[in-house]
C-alpha cells in the first residue's frame, strides 16, 4: 500500500506539499550518502513489501542450533534459512568485503547468531516477521558541517526524511514548531533550515505518513524515518490529480480499500461499494453477474430521466466514458456499457463487469465541489476514481488465490398449489359468471391436467449456480524499476433453468521507473479483459399457472403442443413462455484500460507531468431465435441478430505543479490542460426469414437482413488549475478552477467555466483552543466549500441541423435524405451549484474518527429534451429547462478501533445518509414535459396514486378516496381537476451500511450491512389481478379476499378479467408499502494458517477464506425481495465462496 | 519573504488569467457529424444532395400509413359516409365513424396519422425553402423547381390539414424558436398561404415530366394548378377554378384513360402520383394493403357502407372496376394489390390528383357561373368513361349540382377524403349523416377533428376547436 503511495507521490500528490531543495550536499559526501540511500531504498522497499504481505506470525526469538566453520556470510545465511522459516534479504555487493566467519551456538535466538557472525563486518541487520534484511552499518548520515552560529545563536540544519525502510521521502514538510516556519524536502529527502533556534522542535509530515517531532539540539543531526499512518486520518487518500488525507482534506472524500474490495465474491467492482460511502447508493438491476448497475451519488440531480445518474468513473486517470447511443440505457437502469446494440436477458452489460475486482487497490468516492470541481464540466454526480495495484520491489513474489462456491436464490416464497389455484379460479368465474371457456381457459377446461402441480420459482431460479474465481499475482522489481502482473479468471453460472454463464478473464500489467537522479520517474498500468455472458432469456415472472405442463416434452423439446394439450389448443400453446430458453444470447466483450504517467523535475519547485491513457471497449452481441424455439403451428422463421459495440477513449493531460513554503504556510499550484477524445459505434445487424436452423447462425444465410446503426464522436478539452495553501497546518485553503469545452455544444456555446473553494480549519492545532477542547478529542476539523460543476449530458451533434439516410427507401430511383432532428445550436452546458459544510473528528487518538457533513446541491439550467409542439416538426428539442432540483442532506460516518490488543482487533464502520430530493422551482410548470410527473416542492421520485380505501363490504371491489368529491374516481388526465390522485415520495429515507472486522491471531471476521429505509411498490400488486387465467398468485391472500356481502377483508374478489378497480388500484397507494431492509451483503471469514503448519512447503503465507455475499435479509417485505420489488423475477442471488491465498 | 508573497501573487495571476482568458481552441472540441448523417448545409451543397431532400419528402409522404398515404381514406371516409369501422369494438376507431371524437381518446390516432407526419412534410418543405434559398451550390433551375415543389407541399399538407382540423399555426420556418409558440390562425389565413404557395410553386416549377423520364412521380406546375382549382373551388372562387381546371385540360399532356388503368403507374390521366417503394414492404401502395384482403375469402380492413354500394348506378362500370366483394363485404379495388413484389416493375403507384378531378372541378365552376351546357360537358366526360349515359341537357342548375354530387362520390370513392370534404363544403353533412343509424345528432363542431391534447399542452396559444373543450 505503501508502495502505491509512493507512486501517487510521484505522479501528482507533490502538487499538494512543498517542496524546496537545498543546495546540493558538498560533493564529498555525496557518495556516502547515495550509496546509504541506494541501500536504504532497496531494503527498505523490501521490508515494506514483506511487512505488508506476510501476515503470518514469526518468532524471532526462534532458537536454533548452528554450528560452521569459516564460511562466507552468505553460506551462514542460507544455512539460517534452512533450519528457520526466515528469509534472508541483502545485497550481495555488500558481502563482498565480509570476512568468513565461525559460529557455534547449541541453543541460540537468530538474532544472537547475527549478532556474533557480523560483529566487526561494518553490516547491520534487522527483523521484520520473518525477513531479516542485512545492511550496511548505518554511517553518520548528514555529515554536519560545524554548526553555524548565526545571528541569536540561530544554526543551519540540514537532514534526511526517509520511509522506515529507507525510501527517501520527497516533498515531506519539515516545520518549526515554534515559529511555524518551515521548508518541504527534495527529492532525495533532504532539507535545510537556514536559522533554527537550538532546542526548538522541528515536526516533519507527509500525506499518508504519521507525523514525528524532533527537537533541535547544538550539533544534531537530523534524520526522520517515518512510519505509515495507521489511523484512518493519516491514510493517503486519493484525490483528483493528487494525494491528499483526511486530516488535511478540504474536500469530502470517500474511500474502499482493496481489502473490502476483495472479500467480497462480486464479479462488478461498482456492487463492493454497496453500503460502503455514505451517500453512495449502488443498485443492482438484475441477478445477472454482467447486469448493469445503477449508481447514485446524494441523489439524482437531473429531471430528464433519459440519462444515466452515474458518476463521472475514471481509472488510472483515464475517464470510462461510455456514449450511450442506444436507447436501453436510462436514469432507472444504469448504463448499458458497451453492449449498446441489443438489450439481451441481463438488460444490458455494466461497464465495470470488464474490471476485474482483485486489480482494484482503491476506489475514491469525491463528492463535494472541492473535491469535484477540477473535473468541471463532468463532476457534478460526483467522481469514483478507480486506482489499480502497482508494483512492489523487492523478492519477487508470487500470489495465487483460488476460490470455488455456489450460487442459489433461497429466498422463494409461498404461491397457491394447484387446488388452491384452482378454487381461486373457480371462485373467479362464479364472480365474475359463466363458465371456463373450452378454448381460452386451458389451465381448467381440461386442456391441462390439473392434476399436475409445479413449483415454478424452483423450476425457473432454483438451481444451483457454480462460481469459479482464480486469481495469481507476481510483483517484483527493484526500487527503481518494477512491476506487477495479475491474472485472474471468474466464472459465474445461472442459478436458473437453463445455466448459462458469465465469465471473465483478466490480465494486467503495472510497470514503474524511476531515473537514478528521481527527477524522471514513468508509471504505466493496463488492463486487459475478455469476457463472456452467454444468457438466456427466461419468462418475466414465475407466476405460471401451477398446473401448467413442463418445459420440455419426452423429447426434450420444448413443450409448445403440450401446452396445447391432447387437442390441441393453440391458444394455450401461444401461452408458453419458455421459447426464450432455446434462444442463446451471447455477449463477448474485449476491454483494455491503459494509462501512463510521466514526470520531470525542472527545478527545485516546478514539476512536468503528463498522463496519456486509453479505454476500447469492444462488444459483440448474438442472439438466435431458431425456429425449434418457436410455436412450429404458425410455421415460423428462424432469425439472428448481431450487434457490435466499440467505445474508444483517448486522454492527454498535461500538467505543471510548483510546490514551495512560504512563510508560515505551505503553498502549492497545479495547472495542466485535459484533451479527451471518445469515438463510439454501434451496429445492429438483424437477419430474418431463415427457413432452416442449420444455417441460423450464419447472418449472410437470412433471406432478408436490416442494418442499424449508431455512431458519436465526442470530444472535450479542458484547463484547470488548483491552488493550495496551508496555514501553520491549521487552515486551509484550496481553490480550484477550470474551463472547459465540450464538442455536444454549438458553436460560440461549447465553453463553460466552473470552480470551487474549499476552507479546513484545525481547531485542536490551535494552542488556545487546544486547551478549551477536551482530550478526549484528538483532532477536530472544520470543513466547507462552495462551487460549481457542470454536465453536458445530451445527445451529442444536437445542436446541428442533420439528414440522414438512415432507415429510408430510394425514392424515384435515388436514395433520399430526411431531416432528423429539431437542432438547437443554443442550449449550453448543465449546471450544479455545491455547498458542503463538515466537521471530521478524531477521538481517543484517532482511533475513533468520524465525518459529519451537510450538504446542498442545486442543479440548475437542466439539460433536457424539452417537449416542442409536433406542428414544429419534432416532439422536442434539447434545451435547458429552468427547473431547479435540489439534493440536501446529511452524512455521517465513523470509523472505530473498539479493541486493538496484539491477538484481539475488533473495528467497526458506520455510515449513514439522509438526503432530500425537492424540485425547488421550474417556471411555467404547466407546460413543461414534467407536469405530469413531477410537482414542485416535491422529489423527483415520487407518484401521482389514489387513496386506497379498502374493499367495499358490499360489492367486494377495491374503493378509493374520491378526493374532489365530484362522485367518481378519477386518475385522467394527470393533474386536471378531475384528477383524485395525490402525491407520494419514492425516495429512501436513509441509506447506509455498517461493517464489522474482528482479528484473532490468523482468525478474520468481516461482516457488512447494507441498509436501506425505503417505500417500495408491494410485490404482491406486481401481479396480475387475482383470478385471471394462468397467473398464480401468492399464498397470503389466500383467506383475505371478500368472498360474500358484509365480509370485511383487505383484498378485493378475484375475476376472470382484470377489472378496471384492479387497474385503479394499481395506480392507487395500496400497492406501496415498506420496503426497507438491512441485508448482511457480505460475510467473510479468513484463516492464515501458522507457518508451523505449513513445513517445508516454500510458501511465505498461506490462508483460506470463505466469502458470501447476501447471506440473508431482514425486511418486513413480503416477497422475494424488497430491493429489486419484482413480482417473480429473478431476485439477487446468494454466493458463498471458499478459497485459499497462498503466497510464493 | 515578501519576495515569496510576490511569487505567489504572480504566479496565481497568471493562473487566473489562463483560466479566465483562455479561449480554447474550437478545433479541440468540435466533431464532424457520423458517417450516416449531414448537415443541412452539406444537405443543400448540390444539386443532387438537395433532390434528395425533396425525395425524402415524397418517400416519407407514401412509405408509411399517414395522412398522405391511406389514412385521409380511412379516417376521412368513416367520419362520412363511406367506410364501415376498421375495428369494431375499438373506442378509438369506433368514434370516428359515430362522429364522436374526443380530444382524450382520440388524439393519439389524429396526432400519430394526421396531424404530426403532416407537420413533418411542412418541416422537410421548409427546410428545403430556408436551405436552397441560402444555398450558393445549386444551379437555378434546380433551385426553382426545388423550391417550387417544397411550397407545393407545404400547400399540399396545410390543404388536408385545414380541412380537418379548420384554424392551425401557421408554420413556415424550421426554427422552432419563431414556430413553438404559435397561435391559431383563421382557415381563411391558412388558405391565403396556400393560395400563395400555390402560385408561386405554378410559376416555379416545370411544366412536364422529363426531369423524372416521364412519370408523374414528383410536383409539377400541373400539380400545384391541379391543387391551386380545387382550392379556388372549395373557395366558391368558381372563375379561379374554371380557369386553372381548364389550363389542366387544355395542356393536352393529359387524358381521361380507361378504368382499368385508372390506378395504374405512369398512367396520362395521372398528374401527381406517389411513387410505391420497389424495396419496402408492401411494394405497392398502402391503401392497397390495408383494403385488399389477404386471401380471398379472409376478413376485411374496412367494408364500403350500405349506403354507398347503393349509390352506384346498376350500369356503372366504375363499380365492376373498383369494387370487390367477398363474404365479408365489399371493399375498394381501385387498388389492387396487397402487396407486390420486391424490385418488380409493376407495382402500383398512389394516386394523388388526376384529371377526372379537373372536369368535375368545372363542371362545378361552370353551373355555379350558370354555363350549365359546359358544366353538362365536363360531367359527361366522366359519365362516359364509366360506361353511362351522357345527362339530359334540360337539367336544371340544381339537378346538375346533384349530378355533380353523385359523380363526385362514385368517381371518388374511398379516395383521399374527397366525399368527407364535399359534405362539409356543400353544407349538406349533418343533413346527409344524420339519416344514418351510427351517426344520429350529429353537431356542426362534430365536422371538425380536435386538435391533438398534447399540442395544447405544449402550445398554450393553440386554441382548441369548439365543442372539444375540457
Amino acid at each position: 500500500m505503501d508502495f502505491l503511495k509512493h507512486f501517487a507521490l510521484r505522479r501528482g500528490a507533490w502538487s499538494n506539499v512543498l517542496s524546496i531543495s537545498p543546495p546540493p550536499v558538498t560533493k564529498t559526501h555525496e557518495p556516502a550518502i547515495s550509496l546509504f540511500i541506494r541501500t536504504m531504498r532497496l531494503t527498505g522497499v523490501l521490508l515494506l513489501a514483506f511487512s505488508l504481505h506476510v501476515s503470518a506470525r514469526s518468532d524471532a526469538q526462534q532458537r536454533i542450533a548452528i554450528n560452521v566453520k569459516n564460511v562466507s556470510l552468505q553460506r551462514l545465511f542460507s544455512e539460517i534459512e534452512k533450519k528457520t522459516n526466515f528469509t534472508f534479504f541483502y545485497d550481495v555487493m555488500i558481502l563482498k568485503e565480509t570476512k568468513p566467519v565461525t559460529i557455534v551456538f547449541k541453543d541460540a535466538t537468530v538474532e544472537e547468531v547475527l549478532k556474533a557472525a557480523l560483529a566487526g563486518q561494518a553490516l547491520e541487520f534487522t527483523i521484520n516477521d520473518k525477513t531479516i534484511f542485512v545492511k550496511k552499518e548505518r554511517k553518520v548520515l548528514v555529515e554536519a558541517r560545524p554548526l553555524d552560529t548565526g545571528r541569536g545563536g540561530v544554526i543551519r540544519l540540514r537532514g534526511v526524511v526517509l520511509t522506515e525502510a529507507g525510501v527517501p521521502v520527497q516533498g515531506a514538510n519539515v516545520t518549526i514548531k515554534q515559529t511555524e516556519h518551515g521548508t518541504i524536502t527534495n527529492a532525495k529527502g533532504e532539507f535545510e533550515l537556514s536559522a533554527v533556534v537550538p532546542g526548538s522542535t522541528l515536526i516533519f509530515s507527509y500525506v499518508g505518513y504519521a507525523p514525528q517531532s524532533f527537537e533541535v539540539k547544538d550539533g544534531s543531526q537530523v534524520q526522520i524515518n517515518m512510519k505509515v499512518a495507521s489511523n484512518e486520518l493519516d491514510k493517503a487518500v486519493v484525490q483528483a490529480y493528487g494525494l491528499t488525507t483526511q486530516r488535511l482534506t478540504t474536500s469530502d472524500i470517500g474511500k474502499v480499500t482493496a481489502q473490502d474490495i476483495e472479500r467480497q465474491p462480486v464479479m462488478n467492482p461498482l456492487l463492493a461499494l454497496q453500503g460502503k460511502v455514505a451517500g453512495l447508493d449502488v443498485n443492482m438491476t438484475s441477478g445477472y453477474a454482467s447486469a448493469p448497475v445503477k449508481v447514485e451519488l446524494r441523489g439524482r440531480a437531473a429531471i430528464n430521466p433519459i440519462f444515466t445518474s452515474d458518476p463521472l468513473y475514471i481509472i488510472d486517470g483515464v475517464p470510462l466514458t461510455v456514449n450511450e447511443l442506444s436507447p436501453f440505457s436510462s436514469n432507472a437502469s444504469g448504463s448499458v456499457g458497451f453492449a449498446q446494440a441489443l438489450s439481451g436477458p441481463a438488460g444490458g452489460q455494466s461497464p465495470f463487469f470488464s474490471i476485474n475486482p482483485s486489480d482494484i487497490e482503491s476506489i475514491e468516492v469525491l463528492k463535494d465541489a472541492d473535491a469535484t470541481a477540477i473535473y468541471g464540466s463532468r463532476g457534478a454526480n460526483g467522481v469514483i476514481l478507480v486506482t489499480t495495484k502497482k508494483g512492489q520491489a523487492g523478492k519477487t513474489k508470487l500470489n495465487l488465490s483460488f476460490g470455488e462456491g455456489v450460487d442459489r436464490v433461497d429466498r422463494f416464497w409461498g404461491m397457491m398449489n394447484t387446488s388452491q389455484y384452482l378454487n381461486m379460479r373457480r371462485q373467479a368465474f362464479y364472480f365474475t359468471g359463466g363458465t371456463p371457456d373450452p378454448v381460452y381457459d386451458f389451465d381448467i377446461n381440461g386442456t391441462w391436467d390439473t392434476s399436475r402441480y409445479t413449483n415454478w420459482q424452483k423450476v425457473i431460479y432454483g438451481g444451483v449456480g457454480k462460481n469459479t474465481n482464480l486469481q495469481g499475482n507476481l510483483t517484483g522489481g527493484d526500487e527503481r524499476t518494477n512491476f506487477r502482473l495479475g491474472a485472474g479468471y471468474t466464472r459465474a453460472t445461472g442459478v436458473t433453468a437453463i445455466s448459462g454463464a458469465d465469465q471473465r478473464g483478466s490480465l494486467s500489467l503495472g510497470f514503474s521507473h524511476h531515473s537514478i537522479d528521481h527527477r524522471l520517474s514513468i508509471n504505466s498500468s493496463t488492463q486487459f479483459s475478455y469476457t463472456q455472458s452467454n444468457l438466456v432469456t427466461l419468462p418475466g415472472n414465475a407466476a405460471m399457472a401451477p398446473d401448467a405442463p413442463p418445459i420440455f416434452d419426452s423429447t426434450g423439446n420444448l413443450n409448445y403442443s403440450g401446452w396445447g394439450g391432447p387437442s390441441g389448443n393453440i391458444s394455450a400453446e401461444g401461452a408458453f413462455p419458455f421459447g426464450g430458453i432455446k434462444q442463446p444470447y451471447v455477449a463477448k466483450t474485449n476491454f483494455l484500460n491503459s494509462g501512463l504517467n510521466i514526470e520531470y523535475d525542472l527545478s527545485r519547485s516546478l514539476k512536468f507531468s503528463a498522463n496519456f491513457g486509453c479505454n476500447i471497449g469492444q462488444d459483440n452481441q448474438t442472439l438466435v431465435q431458431p425456429i425449434a424455439s418457436l410455436n412450429p403451428v404458425n410455421s415460423p422463421k428462424g432469425s439472428l441478430t448481431l450487434g457490435s459495440t466499440r467505445n474508444v477513449n483517448w486522454i492527454i493531460e498535461p500538467q505543471l505543479t510548483y510546490a514551495s513554503a512560504i512563510g508560515r504556510g505551505r503553498f502549492a499550484i497545479l495547472i495542466g490542460a485535459t484533451s479527451e477524445q471518445n469515438n463510439s459505434d454501434v451496429i445492429n445487424l438483424a437477419g430474418k426469414g431463415y427457413t432452416s436452423d442449420l444455417l441460423v447462425n450464419s447472418i449472410a444465410s437470412a433471406a432478408t437482413l436490416f442494418a442499424n446503426e449508431y455512431y458519436g464522436e465526442y470530444k472535450y478539452f479542458g484547463v484547470f488549475g488548483r491552488v493550495t495553501y496551508a496555514w501553520e497546518s491549521k487552515i486551509i485553503l484550496n481553490i480550484n478552477g477550470r474551463r472547459d469545452g465540450s464538442s455536444r455544444f454549438g458553436p460560440n456555446k461549447q465553453y463553460g467555466n466552473f470552480g470551487s473553494i474549499g476552507c479546513a480549519w484545525i481547531l485542536t492545532s490551535e494552542d488556545y483552543l487546544r486547551k478549551v477542547i477536551p482530550s478526549l478529542i484528538s483532532f477536530f476539523k472544520l470543513r466547507g466549500s462552495f462551487g460549481l460543476t457542470g454536465s453536458d449530458a445530451v445527445p451529442d451533434y444536437s445542436y446541428e441541423s442533420q439528414y440522414s439516410a438512415s432507415n429510408t427507401y430510394p425514392y424515384a430511383n435515388q436514395s433520399v435524405l430526411v431531416p432528423i432532428i429539431n437542432p438547437n445550436p443554443s442550449f449550453r452546458w448543465q449546471s450544479t451549484k455545491k455547498l458542503e459544510g463538515a466537521i471530521d473528528l478524531g477521538l481517543l487518538n484517532e482511533r475513533v474518527t468520524s465525518h459529519i457533513a451537510w450538504y446542498r446541491n442545486r442543479c440548475g439550467n437542466q439539460l433536457v429534451p424539452f417537449p416542442t409542439p409536433l406542428f414544429t416538426g419534432f416532439p422536442y428539442v434539447i434545451e435547458n429547462s429552468p427547473a431547479l432540483v435540489q439534493n440536501t442532506g446529511w452524512e455521517i460516518s465513523l470509523s472505530a478501533n473498539l479493541i486493538k490488543t496484539r491477538k484481539f482487533t475488533y473495528s467497526l464502520t458506520f455510515n449513514t445518509a439522509f438526503n432530500q430530493n425537492k424540485l425547488v422551482s421550474y417556471p411555467d410548470f404547466s407546460h413543461s414535459p414534467f407536469y405530469s410527473l413531477e410537482e414542485i416542492g416535491k422529489p423527483l421520485n415520487m407518484a401521482f396514486a389514489l387513496h386506497y380505501t379498502g374493499v367495499d363490504p358490499e360489492t367486494g371491489i377495491y374503493t378509493f378516496l374520491d378526493k374532489n368529491h365530484d362522485g367518481q374516481i378519477s386518475t385522467y388526465p394527470p393533474r386536471a381537476a378531475t384528477d383524485d390522485r395525490y402525491i407520494i415520495n419514492l425516495t429512501p429515507k436513509f441509506i447506509g451500511g455498517l461493517g464489522m472486522d474482528f482479528q484473532y491471531g490468523g482468525l478474520g471476521l468481516s461482516l457488512q450491512f447494507n441498509i436501506k429505509a425505503q417505500d417500495g411498490r408491494n410485490a404482491f400488486i406486481n401481479a396480475p389481478s387475482p383470478g385471471i387465467l394462468n397467473s398464480n398468485q401468492p399464498t397470503y391472500i389466500i383467506g383475505k379476499q371478500w368472498r360474500f356481502p358484509g365480509d370485511i377483508k383487505p383484498y378485493e374478489k378475484s375475476f376472470t378479467y382484470s377489472p378496471s378497480s384492479y387497474s385503479y388500484f394499481s395506480q392507487s397507494d395500496g400497492i406501496y408499502t415498506d420496503a426497507s431492509f438491512v441485508r448482511l451483503s457480505n460475510l467473510s471469514i479468513s484463516y492464515n494458517i501458522p507457518s508451523r503448519y505449513l513445513g517445508r512447503v516454500s510458501t511465505q503465507g498461506c490462508s483460506i477464506f470463505l466469502h458470501a455475499s447476501n447471506l440473508f435479509v431482514l425486511t418486513k417485505y413480503k416477497g422475494l425481495d424488497p430491493e429489486t420489488q419484482n413480482f417473480g423475477a429473478l431476485p439477487p442471488i446468494k454466493t458463498i465462496l471458499a478459497g485459499i491465498v497462498l503466497n510464493f | 519573504m515578501s519576495k515569496e508573497y510576490l511569487t505567489v501573487i504572480k504566479v496565481s495571476a497568471k493562473l487566473l488569467v489562463i483560466l479566465v482568458f483562455f479561449d480554447g481552441c474550437n478545433k479541440l472540441v468540435t466533431v464532424p457529424l457520423p458517417i450516416n448523417r449531414v448537415t443541412s448545409a452539406q444537405t443543400f451543397s448540390s444539386d443532387a444532395n438537395a433532390t434528395a431532400a425533396m425525395l425524402g419528402i415524397y418517400e416519407q409522404m407514401s412509405l408509411t400509413p399517414s395522412f398522405s398515404s391511406v389514412e385521409t381514406t380511412v379516417l376521412a371516409g368513416e367520419s362520412a359516409d363511406e367506410l364501415t369501422d376498421r375495428s369494431p369494438g375499438n373506442m378509438s376507431q369506433d368514434q370516428f365513424l359515430s362522429n364522436t371524437l374526443s380530444p382524450l381518446v382520440n388524439s393519439q390516432v389524429i396526432s400519430n396519422e394526421l396531424w404530426q407526419p403532416a407537420f413533418f412534410d411542412i418541416f422537410s418543405a421548409n427546410s428545403i425553402i430556408e436551405g436552397v434559398q441560402s444555398s450558393s451550390g445549386i444551379t437555378a433551375a434546380t433551385r426553382t423547381q426545388l423550391i417550387g415543389e417544397a411550397k407545393f407541399i407545404r400547400a399540399f399538407c396545410y390543404f388536408y390539414l385545414t380541412n380537418f382540423f379548420g384554424g392551425l399555426p401557421l408554420v413556415t420556418s424550421t426554427d422552432f424558436n419563431k414556430t413553438a409558440f404559435l397561435p391559431t390562425v383563421s382557415k381563411d389565413s391558412i388558405y391565403q398561404q396556400i393560395i400563395s404557395d400555390l402560385i408561386d410553386a405554378q410559376q416555379l416549377m416545370v411544366g412536364d415530366f422529363s426531369f423524372t423520364g416521364g412519370e408523374p412521380i414528383r410536383a409539377t406546375k400541373w400539380a400545384a394548378t391541379a391543387l391551386l382549382a380545387r382550392v379556388y373551388l372549395y373557395q366558391q372562387n368558381w372563375l379561379g377554378a374554371d380557369s386553372a381546371a381548364t389550363a389542366l385540360i387544355n395542356s393536352g399532356l393529359f387524358r381521361l384513360v380507361g378504368l382499368d388503368t385508372v390506378f395504374k403507374p405512369n398512367n396520362q390521366e395521372a398528374i401527381f402520383q406517389l411513387q410505391s417503394s420497389n424495396t419496402a414492404y408492401p411494394y405497392c401502395t398502402q391503401e392497397g394493403y390495408y383494403f385488399v384482403p389477404l386471401s380471398p375469402g379472409s376478413s376485411l380492413s374496412a367494408w364500403m357502407t350500405p349506403d354507398l354500394l347503393t349509390a352506384f348506378d346498376s350500369s356503372d362500370q366504375r363499380y365492376s372496376a373498383w369494387v370487390e366483394c367477398n363474404s365479408f363485404g365489399c371493399y375498394p379495388y381501385k387498388y389492387q394489390m396487397r402487396t407486390g413484389t420486391p424490385n418488380g416493375a409493376e407495382n402500383e403507384n398512389y394516386n394523388v390528383l388526376r384529371l377526372a378531378e379537373m372536369y368535375l372541378i368545372r363542371a362545378e365552376a361552370e353551373n355555379n357561373l350558370g354555363n350549365s351546357m359546359l358544366a353538362l360537358s365536363d360531367i359527361d366526360a366522366i359519365r362516359i368513361r364509366a360506361g353511362l349515359d351522357s345527362l339530359s341537357d334540360t337539367l336544371t342548375k340544381p339537378q346538375i349540382f346533384q349530378s355533380i354530387q353523385q359523380e363526385n362520390r362514385i368517381e371518388f370513392f374511398a379516395e383521399w377524403g374527397h366525399r368527407w370534404f364535399d359534405l362539409k363544403r356543400w353544407n349538406i353533412a349533418l343533413s346527409v349523416l344524420d339519416t344514418i343509424p351510427y351517426k344520429l345528432n350529429i353537431r356542426p363542431a362534430q365536422l371538425l377533428y380536435p386538435i391533438p391534447v398534447n399540442e395544447i399542452q405544449t402550445d398554450p396559444y393553440l386554441k382548441q376547436n369548439p365543442g372539444y373543450q375540457q
